[in-house]
């Protein structure tokens, strides 16, 4: 039976601290640096990069495959990453160029398939409605054109990648737990196609690396970061970044480099695991988690043992991150300070927006605006009235009213909703001022979690630019 | 019983999920001094597990009596309106709370201050309750 391999986390978002690559392969012993790149609105971000500048992954990560290639190359230490993001090829690519510039003989695996947005319509007459996960509204009915299409993908191509001998995997959409479960199941030789056939110990030691994955995931979350008792918690101002050694069985320690800031206890490690997640089942395209099994026991100085946790067969279909731009938006914020906070918001917004108080209380944003003399298809306003008598500070004296708009036109939530706020400084409520000068309007993104059938999906796995193997998904 | 802040020994961590909200929040085992203690570099405190076991499920026990949807939406009024699931994890004296909804339609879209539910634990962790004084036991330590 092998060893436990050690796998280190060094991002959990796209933005976070750009040192800890370099942190977790030379502070101590790993066998497989990963990290995630990919938030649901990252997936828009990187659009809109692809847009400007003609490539769709993340540019930090060769910033730090710059610092520490030539270590993980000789230590062995293989590099499994999402920063692929919507280009993982053209992010292979660059990986190889940057390899070739230093002078360091790397095997680059590329997985790809996850990118659905230029098959949408062939998908939806094959059938695919992409209902709405959270409203079930379809596609069709929504109207709207997605800008971003992504499957996520399990661990099997990038443990495909691995046996094929890459040292580095970049990956587009994959779970984020996924860049864990992969190595792991590379590493111990677990039988994916045995777990979709429902074989226990396959689904079991599955679940257990799901588990692990999903506490180191988001970086320094899992070592006392985010954490509601950060009072307890030593050197916080610089936290260690997690690392999971995830057994033969999927039974995983959780812990950290000896030496760095932060702390891993059964308390850090349940806060993560309640982190953006749903019921007790956990679901990924390889298995689904019972988080309703998972026990924990603290096993020594930042280390806590992660156990027992039973897996399910996954669903039929996968998960779909779908964005669209939904629009342009506009947001300014009025302070009202001292007396009479209501009557004042009142006042101004009978003034700039034609509607009172009352109505924004009754009315939602689109039925706000409508009733408004603003051209906007939406008018949301949050009034935070502090209301304090005597206040002695001017934080205590300070109300604010919060208004922002919305229209698919980016010119009617532009100047025709700043101008009147302006035109109100010498002639409304005592003592108006924004918190900031008005601004032009600015795009934004909408989310639309959807499924799609597996038999839709092929992945492909490449290693060097040789198609190595294709995963039905 | 007395008032205290929800969060004297209830700990929570809250994000988003599309366009919907969670706060896992889960009550604080009184043997988890042991593992701050080696997180500092002291000897590990000795607790008298048995006892203290049975506070950490009497605790949760009571939460999760607590912690109904309707409690959260009086909790937390920014949730009234919505629907809530309530999910107990007992095997990590754990409940997880999800708020449909919430965030409109996802982080990009919502109009919130805080898109993305950051501190949405921390601040039903902020509200008092009434809590029964056998449940409050020592708060645990940190920097010596």
């Amino acid at each position: 039976m092998n060893e436990a391999i050690r796998i280190a986390n060094c991002s959990g978002f796209f933005g976070d601290r750009l040192d800890a690559a370099r942190e977790m392969v030379e502070d101590g012993p790993i066998d497989v640096l990963t990290g995630d790149w990919l938030a649901e609105l990252t997936m828009l971000i990187l659009a809109r990069q692809k847009m400007k500048h003609g490539n769709g992954y993340a540019r930090t990560f060769m910033t730090q495959m710059e610092q520490v290639l030539g270590t993980c190359i000789d230590r062995g230490i293989k590099v499994v990453s999402n920063a692929g993001g919507l280009d993982p090829a053209g992010a292979g690519e660059a990986l190889a160029a940057l390899a070739a510039d230093l002078g360091i003989p790397v095997r680059v695996g590329v997985v790809t398939g996850d990118d659905l947005a230029p098959r949408i319509a062939a998908l939806r007459e094959a059938g695919e409605e992409f209902a709405n996960l959270d409203t079930g509204e379809t596609l069709a009915a929504a109207g709207v054109q997605p800008l971003t299409a992504n499957a996520y993908l399990g661990a099997e191509p990038i443990s495909a990648a691995l046996a094929a001998g890459a040292d580095v995997v970049v990956t587009g959409r994959v779970t984020d737990a996924a860049l864990v479960i992969g190595p792991a199941a590379w590493r111990h030789g677990w039988d994916f196609r045995a777990a979709r056939a429902g074989d226990q110990a396959a689904l079991d030691a599955l679940a257990g690396a799901l588990v692990a994955g999903h506490v180191i995931e988001c970086g320094a979350q899992a070592t006392g970061g985010n954490y509601s008792f950060f009072t307890q918690v030593p050197g916080l101002e610089h936290p260690g970044l997690p690392i999971a050694e995830v057994a033969a069985d999927g039974s995983a320690v959780i812990t950290k480099h000896e030496g760095t800031g932060g702390m891993v206890t059964v308390g850090t490690v349940t806060a993560q695991l309640l982190y953006e997640v749903g019921g007790p089942e956990y679901v990924n395209p390889d298995v689904t988690a019972r988080f309703d099994t998972i026990a924990l026991a603290q096993a020594g100085r930042d280390r806590v043992r992660i156990s027992g946790t039973t897996g399910v067969r996954p669903p039929d279909r996968l998960k779909v991150a779908m964005n669209y731009v939904g629009g342009f938006r506009n947001a300014l914020t009025l302070v009202m300070t001292g007396l009479d906070a209501e009557a004042k918001a009142d006042l101004v917004l009978r003034t700039v927006a034609g509607v009172d108080l009352a109505q924004v209380g009754a009315l939602d944003p689109v039925a706000l605006a409508q009733a408004s003399k603003l051209q906007a298809r939406e008018l949301d306003v949050d009034l935070q009235a502090v209301g304090r008598e005597d206040p002695a500070t001017a934080a205590e004296a300070q109300s604010f009213l919060r208004l922002t708009v919305k229209d698919a036109d980016a010119a009617k939530v532009g100047k025709p909703f700043t101008e009147p706020v302006i035109e109100a400084a010498l002639a409304s409520y005592p003592g108006l001022f924004p918190t900031a000068p008005p601004g032009p309007a600015t795009p934004y993104g909408v989310y639309w979690p959807t499924t799609v059938a597996r038999e839709q999906v092929s992945v492909e796995v490449r290693v060097d630019g040789a198609l190595v193997a294709t995963v039905e998904s | 019983m007395s008032r205290h802040p929800l969060g004297t020994f209830i700990g929570a961590r809250s994000g988003d999920k599309g366009g919907n909200a969670n706060v896992g929040v889960w009550v604080v085992d009184p043997v988890e001094q042991a593992a701050v203690d080696l997180a500092h570099g002291r000897t590990a405190s000795l607790v008298a597990e048995l006892d203290v076991v049975r506070l950490a499920d009497k605790r949760f026990a009571w939460l999760v009596d607590v912690l109904t949807p309707d409690r959260v939406r009086s909790l937390l009024p920014e949730c009234q309106g919505l629907e809530i699931d309530v999910h107990p994890l007992p095997n990590l004296r754990a409940v997880n709370i999800v708020i449909h909804g919430l965030l409109g339609r996802g982080v990009a879209e919502t109009s919130r201050v805080d898109p993305q539910a950051k501190g949405l634990g921390e601040h039903l962790r902020a509200r008092l309750v009434d809590i029964p004084d056998a449940l409050l036991g020592p708060a645990i330590e940190g920097p010596a």
